[in-house]
């Protein structure tokens, strides 16, 4: 099996910028990378107007482009729009475009709602904090309006999870008060354990072990569980913590060595392994030293 | 007037001059250039037996200006000039090859400069050629090419403005094959023989056929006969009558000796030193069943003929393979359009300094890359594969490479594999991995340089 891909065309001179995931592509590939792994991400911000310009204007694929501006006249389905763009550069195999295209077609058929949470938590899984905090924070401002309105789109389940994982990545950036408050409200609208669990640990971190105790007294779990649970929960973030802590120092350490290749650095270890020999031949040979 | 890429030209360029052929759509025949603008019909003449060209083709590449307000002058018009006047910059190819300076007119001025002026002006020669951009394929023949000849005339294509792609660059005796190959395929019978006598040196060069092969390989055998040097500056005493005989003598030995061993149809005589009447003996030797053929303009005509057919002999199941020539076909495994294909990096047949390819691959999966080779005269393919030594750690598929062929020298060829990364999502490195392949018959295998 060949072990390369020849790339469709050569990179851009100008790259297209794709806002959410924050970074420049220069390349068909790269586009195709993109929808491979950030499927959710895929949508009208991203497959719009200027992508099609930037395909003809930087990448020259005139015929991918014509297709492109058809199907749009047509107003044709994301995933088609995919399809086209996976088939003109070959860099995914069959079987994963298929994977990405049902994907589509399963997003695709979810509510908007779903649809934005899906994103907000891949943003989470990507390390993105800020952006997946104003993205539920847009989500929770529309279900506010929609609720004044009396439209009930979402269900609750779906907002206390939209809750609880505003506040995983509020606890992410080390905002835990913040953080505390979206989990409160996650776990008295789905009454979940783990949410309790996570609101009582955010709790200590952001006021201490006595405001803990004094939320803990009014949560309606069992009290010996919750408090092991918490205790195993404050463990593992301290040893976590420790580790974090010496790789830091390594690396630091790592940073003040010379920057020379591992094989230079044996070669030099042998080299001094084997003057030292001839040090101690010296000295016996001549007895000086 | 509607400017149309309507010219192949060839271009002979040598230590003391240069001739152009060149051919312009709807003419019948390639015209050599004279001086001024003036063509002449560069078809044999016959003259029952001995057939030659009589028109003085060549350009002395020798130029000069009168000042820096008047244009350059070059060949006749340069020698023209009024030499306690203005200074006259001769030997201008040789000199731009080593990358000579000289002083003129008080500046300090580079011998590629006055080469690229040179070749400017003797194209402006050619009637109806009122841009560059009309030459569709120019084709410059050298005695003998390498790299610091390549760079020299990709250098002045650059200024002149000729892309390089519309260049080809042959030796001497590609060009000759290629004159060869251009007239009647009868011409091909049996061997055809050219001799080349100037400035006190006589080669041979016999074009030889292996039918054995497909497609038919010819190949160039070249001997150089010292005997006429000493000849000329060995004994001045001698009289020129003496001198003459001695050659027409020596003439006669070294022909009789090549029509004993070798079947020869055609010969074509060319440079100045079979100007005069010494041939005598050996002219009526060498017109017995031969048709023999003098000109001074082979060269330019072989490469305007390579200008007008580039691809043709392959065409026409014929392969020249001179020394420049590769002898092994190096392929890349590559997947293209989700099938898997070997993607010619090198190919038999092509001169070794032509060898410049580049293309674009992500690395699916281990750093390491496969090549095919198959040498000419062998069947079985080779798959070597070339391992990226301390490559980034980057997930599959998310490292772009950048696989060039630079060429190198006759036997080698450079392979350069550098990592671009997958632009902001895996920043590249600066890392790049270079491989000598072998591009002669004898495999070595591939040497990993450090």
């Amino acid at each position: 099996m060949a072990n390369l891909i020849l790339c469709s065309r050569k990179r851009a001179a100008h790259p297209f910028y794709i806002s959410s995931i924050g970074k420049n592509i220069y390349s068909m590939e790269e586009l195709c990378y993109v929808f491979f792994h950030h499927t959710i991400l895929i949508d009208e911000t991203l497959i719009n107007e200027n992508l099609c310009e930037w395909i003809y204007q930087e990448l020259y694929m005139d015929k991918l482009y014509e297709k492109l501006k058809e199907l749009s006249l047509e107003g044709a389905s994301l995933k088609m729009f995919v399809h086209y763009i996976f088939q003109s550069v070959q860099y995914c195999t069959e079987k994963e475009c298929g994977q990405v295209l049902d994907y589509i077609e399963k997003i695709e058929s979810m509510s908007s709602w779903e649809r934005q949470k899906l994103r907000g938590d891949f943003l989470i899984q990507d390390r993105q904090f800020q952006a997946a905090i104003d993205l539920y924070s847009d989500l929770l401002e529309r279900r506010r309006e929609q609720r004044s309105r009396g439209i009930v789109e979402e269900a609750k389940m779906l907002t206390a999870s939209v809750f609880h994982n505003m506040g995983v990545a509020y606890a992410n950036l080390g905002f835990f008060s913040e953080a505390a408050m979206c989990l409160k409200t996650a776990y008295q609208m789905n009454e979940s354990f783990e949410s309790c669990l996570e609101f009582l640990y955010l709790t200590e971190k952001a006021e201490g072990p006595i405001a803990r105790e004094k939320e803990m007294a009014e949560v309606p779990f069992d009290e010996s569980q919750l408090r092991m649970t918490l205790e195993q929960r404050l463990e593992t973030a301290k040893k976590k913590m420790e580790n974090a802590v010496e790789q830091r120092e390594k690396k630091k350490q790592e940073a003040q060595k010379p920057a020379i290749s591992k094989r230079v650095w044996e070669e030099r270890k042998e080299l001094q392994e084997k003057i030292e020999v001839w040090k101690q031949e010296f000295r016996s040979m001549t007895g000086i030293g | 007037m509607e400017k149309q890429e309507k010219f192949y030209i060839g271009y002979e360029l040598n230590n003391r001059y240069a001739q152009i052929t060149y051919f312009r759509e709807g003419m019948k025949e390639p015209v050599s250039l004279k001086e001024k603008g003036l063509v002449v019909e560069a078809t044999e003449k016959s003259r029952e037996t001995l057939q030659h060209t009589q028109a003085n083709t060549r350009i002395e590449t020798v130029i000069s200006r009168e000042s820096a307000n008047h244009p350059w002058v070059i060949g006749n018009e340069a020698e023209a000039l009024n030499s306690h006047r203005f200074m006259k910059i001769y030997h201008l190819y040789p000199r731009a090859i080593k990358k000579e300076e000289c002083e003129f007119q008080g500046k300090t001025v580079s011998l590629v400069d006055l080469l690229t002026e040179f070749v400017k002006e003797s194209l402006r020669m050619i009637p109806e050629l009122l841009d560059v951009s009309m030459i569709r394929r120019i084709t410059f023949s050298v005695e003998k090419v390498d790299l610091s000849v390549r760079f020299l005339i990709k250098q002045m294509m650059e200024r002149i403005g000729i892309p390089w792609k519309r260049v080809i660059l042959v030796d001497h005796k590609e060009s000759f094959f290629c004159f060869v190959f251009a007239k009647k395929m009868d011409i091909w019978n049996q061997e055809v023989c050219h001799f080349e006598y100037q400035q006190g040196v006589m080669k041979c060069t016999i074009l030889e056929k292996d039918e054995s092969m497909k497609p038919v390989i010819v190949r160039a055998r070249e001997k150089a006969y010292q005997q006429f040097t000493s000849l000329e500056l060995g004994d001045y005493k001698e009289p020129d009558s003496v001198v003459e005989l001695k050659k027409d003598e020596t003439f006669y030995e070294i022909i009789d000796d090549i029509f004993k061993k070798r079947n020869i149809s055609y010969i074509f005589l060319s440079g100045d030193g079979f100007d005069g009447e010494w041939m005598k003996k050996s002219r009526n030797y060498i017109c017995r069943n031969h048709k023999v053929y003098r000109g001074t303009n082979l060269y330019a005509k072989g490469a305007c003929y390579r200008s007008l057919f580039p691809q043709e002999e392959g065409r026409l199941g014929c392969l020249y393979f001179g020394e420049n020539k590769v002898q092994i076909n190096a392929g890349l495994h590559l997947e293209v359009g989700g099938k898997e294909e070997i993607r010619h990096l090198i190919s038999i047949g092509e001169n070794w300094f032509d060898m410049e390819r580049e293309c674009e691959v992500i690395l699916k999966r281990e750093p390491y890359i496969e090549l095919t080779f198959q040498f000419i005269e062998e069947k079985e393919e080779r798959v070597e594969r070339l391992q990226l030594e301390d490559f980034p750690v980057r997930p599959k598929n998310t490292s772009r490479l950048k696989i060039q062929v630079i060429p190198y020298s006759s036997e080698q060829a450079k392979l350069r594999i550098s990592d671009l990364g997958f632009g902001e999502l895996f920043p590249r490195t600066e890392k790049v991995w270079e491989f000598m392949i072998p591009i002669k018959k004898y495999f070595r295998g591939i040497q990993d340089i450090k």
